[in-house]
C-alpha cells in the first residue's frame, strides 16, 4: 500500500517536473483566484462567528449572529422576497429569452440587426438602466401613466414603485435586463439541432407544437439546464438593479439578502452579522447548485 | 527547457521587474512636488456639485498661495459610499488626512474607530472659537465631549410655501403651528381643471428610501417632544406618547388627510423639490437651504415674482419650538503625519471669506457672524437664522446609520398603510432595542 502511494506521488512529481512552465505560468492566476475568491470565502465564514469591531477587539459569539437572522421578521422577510424574486426573475427571463432565441432563429430579412437590438438591455449598465426606468415610471412624471392616462386604460396614476408594486416592477426590470444572456445560450443551442429531425417530423405530418415539444425541447434541455442554472445563481445574488432602483423598499417590499447583506456589512458596519448573511447566501447557492447538478447531471454536459 | 530558453524566460522576467520600478519611481516623483508637506482632503460631492468643486478648488489654491510649502490633494466623490470606503482606508491605514463628516451621525462611530485627532486643545486657542454655533459643536462630540471635527456647515428645514396659494386658502401669514399646518394644506388640496381629480397638493412629503424620509419623521417627534432614544442611548424611545404623536402626525398627513401625493412613500427629496417647482404642492416641510439654488435654476420667476415665501416650521402650541439639526463637519485623521498642517488647512477652510463661499453654495454657515454677511442677510435666510437657537441633533449612538433605516422603512410601511403608525413605533421599540444589545 505504501508502495503504491510513493508511486502515485512519485508520478505527480513527474508530472509536475514535466510540465513545469505550464504550472509556473497557471500560478499567478492561482493566487489571484485564492486572494480574490477562496480567502475572502474562508474570512467571511471566519468573522460570521465574531461580533467584529474595526480596530476593536472581536468577540466570539458562536452562532449568535446566524441565530439572530433567523429569528429576524426583517431577514425572515428578506429571504422570502429573494425566493419570489428568483424564481420570477429566472422563469421571467427563460420564456421571454426562449420566445426571442426562436424568433430570431427564423430566417428573417435583417436577422443580425434584430439580435442586435435584442442584446441591448443586457449591454446597457445596470444604474443607467435602473435611473431610467425610475423615471418612466414616476407617478407624475412617469411616461407609463401619462400613455395609460391618455389611453383611458387607467384612471389613476399608477404606484409602480409603492409598496404594493414594487417587486413586480424591479422583477419585469430585471426580466428586460437579463433575458438576453438567456437567449444567446438558446440561441446557439437552436443552431445546433439538425435541420434532418424537423424534415422528419413534416414528413409525418407533425405540428408545430409538436415539433416544438418533441425535438426543440428535449434537443435544447441541455442548454436549458446551463442557463437556467446560471440565471438562478445570478438573480439570486444579484444586487445593483434592486439597490438602485429601490434600496429594499418601499419598506421591506423588495428587501433581498445580498441588499441586507450589504447594509449591515457596509452602511451599518456590523461585520460579524453581514458576514453571516453572505455565508448564508453563499450556502443557499451551493445547496441549490449541488441539487441541480445532482437531478440533471445527465444531461448537463460541459 | 534548452539553456537559450531559460535565458529568454529569465531575461524577460528581470526586464518586467525593472520597468516596473522605473515606472514607479517615475510617476512617485512626478505626483509629489518636491519638499512639500502633501495634504489629502476627503470631500463629497452634494447639493450644487459643479460650484462646490470650483470653491473647493479657488480655495486650496488660495491656501497653498500662502502656505507655499503645502500641497492639499482634493479628493470629491459621490456621497453614496463615502463612509463605508472612508472607514476603509482607515482601517487600513492609509485614511485622508482630512475629511468630511455627517457629524450628527458619523462622530460617534468614526471616533469608535480611532478615526479622528481630538481638536479641544487647538480650538480653544482659535481666535473665533465663540463663533461657532454650540449646537454644531455639540453634534462634533464624542460620548465623553472630546472635539472630533469643526462644523462647517448646519442643515435645520425650513416651510417653503406658495404665498399666492396661502392668500387663496385665506391665510396671510404661514402656518405657525401643526393644526395651521393642516388647515393651509388642506386648503392647498384640490382639483385645480375641474377633472374631478386632486391634482394640486398642500404639502410635499419626501417618503422615498432616504435620508429626508429620516428627516421628516424625527423631525415631528422631536417637535412634539418625543425622542427616539432614552437619554443614555440604551433604549428605544420611540414608542413613547410623545414620539408615538409625533409619528402618528407625520404619517397621518399622507393617510387621513391626504393633504400630499399619492406616490409620497416613492419620493425622495429631490422629487418632492420638483413637485413644488412644477406647481405640484403648496408647501416643503423637509428642504434644506440648497432649495434656493434648485428654485434659481429651475423656477427662477417663483421667487422674482415673489410667489415664495420662507418660514420657521411649523411646532406645536403649547411646548417650545425644536429644529432638527444636521451638522457637515472637518475632521482631522488621528493618524496624520501633519497635525498642524492640516490645522492649519481647516482654519483657512473656515475662515470669513471660505465659510461665507461654502455656506452660500451648501445652506447654512456654521459661524454666527457668517449670518451677518451677504445673501444670508436676505429673507430667504431669516428663518434658518431664527431657527438654530432651538437647534438640536439626536442623542449620540454608534448605531445612527442602522436606526435611521429602521425608522425610514416603518415610515414607509405606515405612509403606505401596510401598517398603522402605532403598530410602527411598537416595532421600531422592538427592533432599535435588538439592535442596541447586538
Amino acid at each position: 500500500m505504501r508502495k503504491g502511494v510513493n508511486t502515485v506521488f512519485q508520478k505527480k512529481i513527474d508530472e509536475i517536473r514535466r510540465y513545469k512552465l505550464a504550472y509556473l505560468l497557471i500560478t499567478p492566476a492561482c493566487i489571484i483566484g485564492f486572494l480574490v475568491l477562496i480567502f475572502p470565502l474562508l474570512d467571511a465564514i471566519y468573522l460570521s462567528f465574531f461580533n467584529v469591531r474595526i480596530r476593536g477587539v472581536n468577540t466570539f459569539v458562536g452562532l449568535k449572529n446566524y441565530i439572530d437572522f433567523f429569528q429576524s421578521d426583517w431577514s425572515l422577510t428578506a429571504l422570502k422576497n429573494t425566493a419570489v424574486w428568483t424564481v420570477c426573475s429566472t422563469f421571467g427571463q427563460f420564456l421571454l429569452g426562449l420566445a426571442t432565441a426562436l424568433l430570431l432563429n427564423q430566417p428573417i430579412k435583417g436577422r443580425g440587426l434584430f439580435r442586435g437590438i435584442a442584446l441591448i438591455p443586457w449591454v446597457t449598465p445596470a444604474v443607467a438602466a435602473t435611473a431610467t426606468f425610475s423615471w418612466i415610471l414616476n407617478d407624475q412624471f412617469g411616461i407609463v401613466n401619462y400613455i395609460l392616462l391618455n389611453l383611458g386604460i387607467i384612471k389613476e396614476p399608477v404606484l409602480w414603485l409603492g409598496i404594493s408594486l414594487a417587486m413586480p416592477t424591479v422583477i419585469f426590470t430585471n426580466i428586460w435586463k437579463g433575458f438576453p444572456f438567456v437567449m444567446v445560450i438558446l440561441l446557439a443551442g437552436l443552431q445546433g439541432i439538425d435541420k434532418a429531425y424537423y424534415e422528419a417530423a413534416e414528413v409525418d405530418g407533425a405540428t408545430v407544437w409538436q415539433k416544438f415539444s418533441y425535438i426543440t425541447i428535449p434537443q435544447l434541455k441541455p442548454m436549458i439546464n446551463v442557463a437556467v442554472l446560471l440565471s438562478a445563481i445570478w438573480n439570486f445574488r444579484y444586487f445593483t438593479l434592486i439597490f438602485t432602483m429601490t434600496e429594499g423598499g418601499p419598506g421591506t417590499a423588495t428587501e433581498v439578502l445580498v441588499t441586507l447583506q450589504y447594509k449591515n456589512a457596509f452602511k451599518y458596519l456590523t461585520l460579524g452579522y453581514g458576514s453571516a448573511i453572505g455565508i448564508v447566501i453563499f450556502a443557499f447557492v451551493l445547496v441549490f447548485t449541488l441539487l441541480y447538478y445532482r437531478i440533471l447531471r445527465e444531461t448537463i454536459k460541459f | 527547457m534548452t539553456s537559450k530558453r531559460k535565458k529568454a524566460i529569465s531575461l524577460t522576467a528581470a526586464s518586467l521587474v525593472v520597468s516596473l520600478v522605473v515606472l514607479l519611481t517615475g510617476l512617485t516623483e512626478q505626483a509629489l512636488p518636491q519638499k512639500k508637506v502633501m495634504l489629502a482632503f476627503w470631500q463629497t460631492v452634494e447639493h450644487g456639485r459643479a460650484p462646490l468643486a470650483i470653491m473647493h478648488k479657488e480655495m486650496i489654491e488660495a491656501f497653498e498661495k500662502e502656505h507655499p510649502d503645502i500641497h492639499v490633494s482634493l479628493v470629491m466623490m459621490p456621497f453614496k459610499g463615502f463612509y463605508p470606503k472612508l472607514m476603509t482606508v482607515i482601517e487600513a491605514g492609509v485614511a485622508p488626512d482630512i475629511f468630511r463628516l455627517g457629524a450628527v451621525e458619523q462622530t460617534v462611530p468614526f471616533d469608535a474607530i480611532k478615526g479622528m485627532l481630538y481638536l479641544d486643545d487647538r480650538f480653544e486657542k482659535w481666535e473665533i472659537k465663540d463663533d461657532f454655533y454650540e449646537c454644531g459643536l455639540e453634534a462634533c462630540r464624542n460620548l465623553e465631549g472630546k472635539l472630533t471635527g469643526i462644523p462647517k456647515d448646519l442643515d435645520t428645514r425650513i416651510l417653503y410655501y406658495r404665498k399666492d396659494w396661502l392668500m387663496e386658502a385665506g391665510y396671510l401669514e404661514p402656518p405657525k403651528y401643526w393644526d395651521e399646518l393642516l388647515d393651509v394644506a388642506q386648503k392647498m388640496t384640490r382639483d385645480t381643471d375641474g377633472d374631478g381629480k386632486i391634482d394640486q397638493w398642500g404639502i410635499g412629503i419626501p417618503g422615498g428610501k432616504g435620508w429626508d424620509c429620516w428627516i421628516y419623521g424625527q423631525q415631528f417627534i422631536a417637535s412634539n417632544g418625543g425622542f427616539i432614544l432614552t437619554p443614555d442611548s440604551r433604549r428605544a424611545a420611540i414608542n413613547s406618547p410623545e414620539a408615538q404623536e409625533g409619528f402618528q402626525f407625520a404619517v397621518d398627513l399622507l393617510r387621513k388627510y391626504h393633504v400630499a401625493p399619492p406616490g409620497t412613500p416613492t419620493y425622495m427629496g429631490r422629487d418632492v423639490e420638483k413637485l413644488f417647482v412644477h406647481n405640484k404642492v403648496g408647501m416643503l416641510i423637509e428642504t434644506g437651504a440648497w432649495f434656493l439654488g434648485v428654485l434659481e435654476e429651475e423656477a427662477p420667476q417663483l421667487p422674482k415674482e415673489g410667489r415664495v415665501g420662507y418660514a420657521t416650521l411649523p411646532q406645536v402650541k403649547g411646548k417650545p419650538p425644536v429644529y432638527f439639526l444636521g451638522v457637515h463637519s472637518v475632521n482631522i485623521n488621528k493618524e496624520t503625519p501633519c497635525p498642524d498642517e492640516a490645522w492649519e488647512f481647516v482654519k483657512f477652510y473656515l475662515s470669513d471669506k471660505w465659510q461665507y463661499e461654502y455656506a452660500v453654495i451648501r445652506g447654512e454657515p456654521a459661524r454666527i457672524s457668517t449670518f451677518d454677511v451677504g445673501i444670508f442677510k436676505t429673507e430667504p435666510y431669516r428663518p434658518y437664522r431664527e431657527q438654530m437657537p432651538y437647534a438640536r441633533g439626536p442623542r449620540k449612538t454608534v448605531h445612527w446609520l442602522a436606526i435611521t433605516d429602521i425608522l425610514i422603512t416603518r415610515m414607509q410601511e405606515a405612509l403606505s398603510g401596510k401598517i398603522t403608525a402605532k403598530e410602527a413605533c411598537a416595532v421600531m421599540e422592538k427592533e432599535i432595542n435588538e439592535l442596541l444589545k447586538r
